[in-house]
């Protein structure tokens, strides 16, 4: 058969089928449309909740209160930043004044700052903040950049905390196993739904199939209007995903608390987005149908 | 050319189909297979056509060995066949002028000019003017001409036919089995399946009487025409 003819049969017989199976190839897209509404919510929400724990996780740090009858100068002070700048594992240094100070604690207790009218002078020591790079951030590696400060000269105190950070990477560890468990359950599940649809479609359309075949139709042949049916259900599937999602982004956001919407931030640009489940709901449709068809093709 | 040797076919827990047929049908002949109804006409055909595979014995169509064709090849051989089907195998869902240019569409027939083949066909049996219904908005004897137009569309080497008048009354069984005999003297090699000894009397050349799943007899119509037996 020529590719001419081959293509030309394929779309009229591929318009011409989902024309007389509409409410099937209908509810085909739907299915695709949810299971990747709910799978594209769960993505959204892991990746912004990892980003953000991710953001946590760079707050670990330690503070360093320096000994103001040492470090007297801003040449002192440079001094010093240089040499915990030297310490493997630290990523950024920052000097806090004992102004500074003031000023953060007192932006702290907006309000109530009539708590500090009693005070005479300022009581608050400089200090530097260190922050650490990520693989340094382990209650071990913690300690250790402590202990490596706090023997510096000048350094009077210090304060951080590895029972945080304890803390913040057993949650980690735990939400990502229980996310990979989680999202292989539901890939699977998804996988599984859309799979049985398009069997159950083709199954209804057996005896078709089989008169094709008795006719002389090839595998090809039958094959192609329906990778084609598939092809257009996961693209609808893919769009339906997108509206929906835009949907119920919209009704939780406004019930949501504020400082909680992040979590269905889109991470990639709403363009993107709709691109991506077109082309995966296309994908799933048009193989499904492929490979559910094998079971009928021999007569 | 279609050649059996020694075929036996056998469904599980039950009596066999066939029991060793051996029978020749030479490149252009027509031949009626007749016999009571479960004497295994239609599993015959069905065996020449490709869509039942013997149990024991060999089946060769134009000199190819049925049994190691291999499923790829199966379509090609069945495009130069053409098969009315006891029970007409139409698509419920496609218009009766789409039933009939499936049979070209599977080809590879160029799309233009496939309608104008397939409504000449349908002409044949007269049924033109339903062109655009579906099957299943036609009576059984309709549907019956829709499959032989199918069969017939694409011109076929062989043409095998299973009860191809059984719901037709006896004018339109004559018309068919009138086109039968066109299409036959054109080069198509024929094998009808019927228990309607009136049609065999009145079209048939050479008659293979099935009976339990074995050949009775092979004989010509001025024999049969003297038998006392009726398996209508």
């Amino acid at each position: 058969m020529s590719l001419g003819a081959s293509f030309i049969y394929t779309l009229t017989d591929g318009v011409r089928n989902i024309k007389e199976n509409f409410f099937t190839t209908l509810f085909s897209a739907l299915t695709v449309g949810f299971t990747l509404t709910i799978c594209s919510v769960f993505l959204i929400v892991f990746i912004n909740l990892n980003s953000v724990l991710s953001k946590w996780g760079e707050r670990t740090h330690i503070i360093a209160y320096l000994d103001s009858s040492t470090v007297k100068t801003g040449k002192d002070v440079e001094f010093l930043k240089a040499e915990v700048g030297k310490i493997v594992g630290v990523m950024s240094v920052t000097y806090v004044s004992k102004k500074d100070a003031l000023k953060i604690l007192t932006a702290s207790l907006k309000g109530y700052e009539g708590l500090l009218d009693g005070l005479e002078g300022n009581p608050l020591p400089a200090s530097i903040e260190v922050l650490l790079s990520p693989e340094a951030r382990t209650p071990k590696s913690i300690e250790s950049i402590a202990e490596t400060i706090g023997g510096l000269s000048g350094v009077d105190e210090l304060q951080y905390g590895t029972e945080w950070v304890e803390k913040l990477s057993a949650i980690l560890g735990f939400i990502q196993l229980a996310v990979t468990f989680l999202g292989l359950f539901l890939a699977l599940a998804t996988l599984f739904i859309i799979s049985n649809t398009i069997r159950l479609t083709i199954y209804a359309r057996r005896d078709e199939v089989e008169v094709m075949l008795l006719v002389g139709a090839s595998n090809s042949y039958i094959k192609l209007p329906f990778f084609f049916e598939g092809l257009v259900a996961g693209l609808a599937g893919g769009v339906s995903a997108f509206v929906i999602l835009s949907g119920v982004r919209f009704v939780l956001v406004e019930k949501m608390p504020p400082y909680l919407t992040f979590v269905l931030d889109s991470p990639v640009s709403e363009p993107h987005l709709l691109l991506a489940l077109v082309l995966i709901g296309a994908l799933i449709g048009g193989l499904g149908s492929l490979l559910s068809l094998g079971r009928f093709l021999k007569v | 050319m279609i050649q059996l040797f020694h075929v036996s076919k056998n469904y599980d827990g039950s009596v066999p189909a066939l029991k060793d047929i051996t029978l020749r049908v030479p490149k252009g002949d027509f031949v009626f297979i007749t016999g009571p109804s479960g004497a295994g006409k239609s599993t015959l055909l069905k065996i020449m056509f490709g869509s039942e595979y013997p149990s024991d014995g060999r089946i060769i169509i134009d000199g190819r060995n049925y049994m190691r064709i291999p499923q790829k090849d199966i379509a090609p051989l069945r495009r130069r066949m053409g098969f009315v089907f006891q029970d007409f195998k139409l698509i419920p869902s496609q218009s009766v002028l789409d039933n009939v240019a499936l049979a070209l569409r599977v080809q590879g027939a160029p799309p233009l000019g496939i309608r104008q083949k397939a409504l000449k066909a349908l002409s044949y049996v007269k049924l033109q003017h339903r062109a655009n219904f579906k099957p299943l908005s036609l009576s059984g004897g309709e549907q019956q001409r829709v499959a032989v137009a199918r069969a017939l569309v694409k011109e076929p080497a062989i043409l095998l036919a299973d009860e191809p008048t059984g719901n037709l009354d006896s004018k339109l069984a004559s018309e068919m089995m009138g086109l039968f005999r066109e299409v036959n003297a054109r080069g198509t090699t024929v094998v009808i399946a019927t228990h309607d000894l009136r049609l065999i009397e009145k079209f048939g050349k050479r008659v293979v009487v099935l009976e339990d799943g074995i050949i009775k007899e092979s004989v010509t119509i001025d024999e049969i025409a003297g038998s006392s037996e009726d398996f209508s």
